[in-house]
């Protein structure tokens, strides 16, 4: 392809507006909240802190005493390779888990079935006044079951709400 | 038996003369092909390849796939990188350099997409395309592409900072002064910790950088292609480089801004960038803390 050609032109013209497009689009999210800023090919990486997203695992079968369940106890794996393509490490923060995702985290896990469990995401969010970081909830899952192969959840992030109903072979 | 050895003779000379002509040949086109004046124009696509390659040795050699299979095809990738980033160096293998870039990115960039470091999107977005140029390093279209490419990041980073307000109020460093790396820490003399609240020191040094940016995206926009507006570019650039203890994605930077600014890359600063994506591998804070175990 001759260096000046039109088609060459109009690739390159095509490729600066996409980007352009791809960061205004970027500056959005991250102003809604709705994307963790490190991520995603935004420019503006240096403005807070990592959210440094963790999963915890609650027992929900005492609802009126949670108890954080011990992470040796139980693996995540399958569970966070649900996300390998969509969504590493919450990079969209907003997105509700999907059924699938908790299907592998059962079926990794047995001894979970039949209990009721919370899932909650932890992350860091940035004070500007006083200058601090507070470790808050980014969104949790609730998981009820209904007999031993049937659960329902109800997912919440950033203020909106999924349920879902799950069967396990 | 003299015509044989004349003719023994004369086949000898004659063999020695045509390996001279060939050791000739190669000697002339090694000169020509490989340590050409403009092997310095394409110095810096390889080296903005090899950033990407130290970008993502960490993830390639995280220590739960260095004793599977994984350990093995990440290797290979690796290797793979640095052979493209060698290959773009020459005029006839530069396009099959940039095509193995191309291959790996999306064997192994693409499907990581929500995960990859933004330093890569650059490098996505500024590298393959020279495939597209018989000789990218003589194209003023490719330079024009990246030093537009330039002005969206530099307008990019700017607005980012404005909105997330954490720059114009001087939170963001004056936390990483008290919470940051040991390189981070480096102005957190200047401000009295105790109150939780930046000093105007923080917040000038804060308003600067923004300032900086948006000026550095005008500049490019308006075509100032002075040499001496990119060492003060580059100076800033390994500066907050050393601030950050994050050098592969300023060494990124300064060699696309050398294809940009068509000034080729001097051996001078190809020894530095190389010697800034090693140091980048340990991290100058650990280096430093080193250092200082040593002399204690």
């Amino acid at each position: 392809m001759p260096s000046n050609s039109k088609t060459l032109k109009f690739v390159v013209i095509a490729a600066l507006i996409l980007h352009t497009l791809w960061i205004v689009n970027h500056l959005r999210l991250v102003a809604t909240n709705q994307i963790n800023p490190w991520k995603l090919g935004g420019y503006g990486m240096y403005t807070v802190p990592l959210p440094k997203v963790a999963l915890i695992l609650v027992d929900l079968r005492n609802p009126d005493a949670p108890r954080r369940i011990d992470p040796r106890t139980y693996s995540v794996t399958r569970y966070r390779k649900m996300f390998a393509f969509t969504n590493i490490d919450r990079a969209f923060r907003c997105a509700h888990i999907q059924s699938e995702a908790l299907k592998a985290l059962f079926e990794e896990n047995p001894q979970f079935r039949g209990n009721n469990l919370g899932l909650l995401y932890m992350e860091d969010k940035f004070i500007q006044n006083p200058v601090s970081v507070k470790r808050v909830s980014q969104g949790s899952v609730a998981i009820t079951w209904i007999d031993n192969d049937f659960f329902d959840f109800t997912s919440e992030f950033c203020g909106s709400q999924k349920t879902g109903r799950v069967a396990l072979p | 038996m003299v015509g044989g050895k004349s003719s023994m003779k004369y086949g000898s000379s004659a063999l020695v003369e045509s390996s001279l002509k060939s050791q000739n040949f190669l000697i002339r086109h090694f000169h020509e092909i490989i340590l050409r004046g403009d092997l310095k124009y394409r110095a810096p696509l390889a080296i903005a390849i090899l950033s990407v390659a130290f970008q993502q040795y960490g993830y390639w050699n995280s220590p739960g796939d260095s004793e599977s299979s994984l350990g093995v095809y990440f290797s290979f990738l690796l290797c793979s990188v640095v052979l493209s980033a060698f290959l773009s160096l020459f005029a006839l293998t530069s396009r099959l350099g940039i095509m193995m870039f191309i291959a790996i990115a999306a064997i192994d960039f693409i499907p990581r997409w929500t995960s990859l470091a933004n330093h890569t999107y650059l490098a996505l977005w500024a590298i393959p395309i020279a495939v597209l140029f018989k000789e990218w390093w003589k194209s003023d279209l490719y330079s024009l592409y990246l030093r537009y490419t330039f002005v969206i990041v530099m307008f990019a980073a700017f607005s980012q900072k404005l909105l997330a307000g954490t720059y114009i109020d001087g939170s963001y460093l004056y936390y990483l002064g008290s919470h940051g790396t040991l390189t981070e820490r480096m102005f957190s003399f200047a401000c009295d910790s105790t109150f939780d609240v930046p000093c105007g020191f923080i917040k000038f040094i804060s308003i600067f950088i923004l300032l900086w940016q948006l000026s550095v995206g005008i500049l490019l926009w308006w075509g100032v292609r002075s040499l001496v507006f990119l060492a003060i570019e580059i100076g800033f650039l390994l500066g907050a480089g050393l601030y950050a203890d994050e050098m592969n994605f300023q060494v990124l930077n300064i060699a696309l801004l050398c294809i940009v600014f068509r000034a080729g890359m001097p051996m001078w600063l190809l020894a530095t960038c190389i010697t800034l994506l090693f140091i980048d591998r340990y991290s100058i804070s650990h280096l430093l803390n080193l250092m200082v175990q040593h002399a204690v």
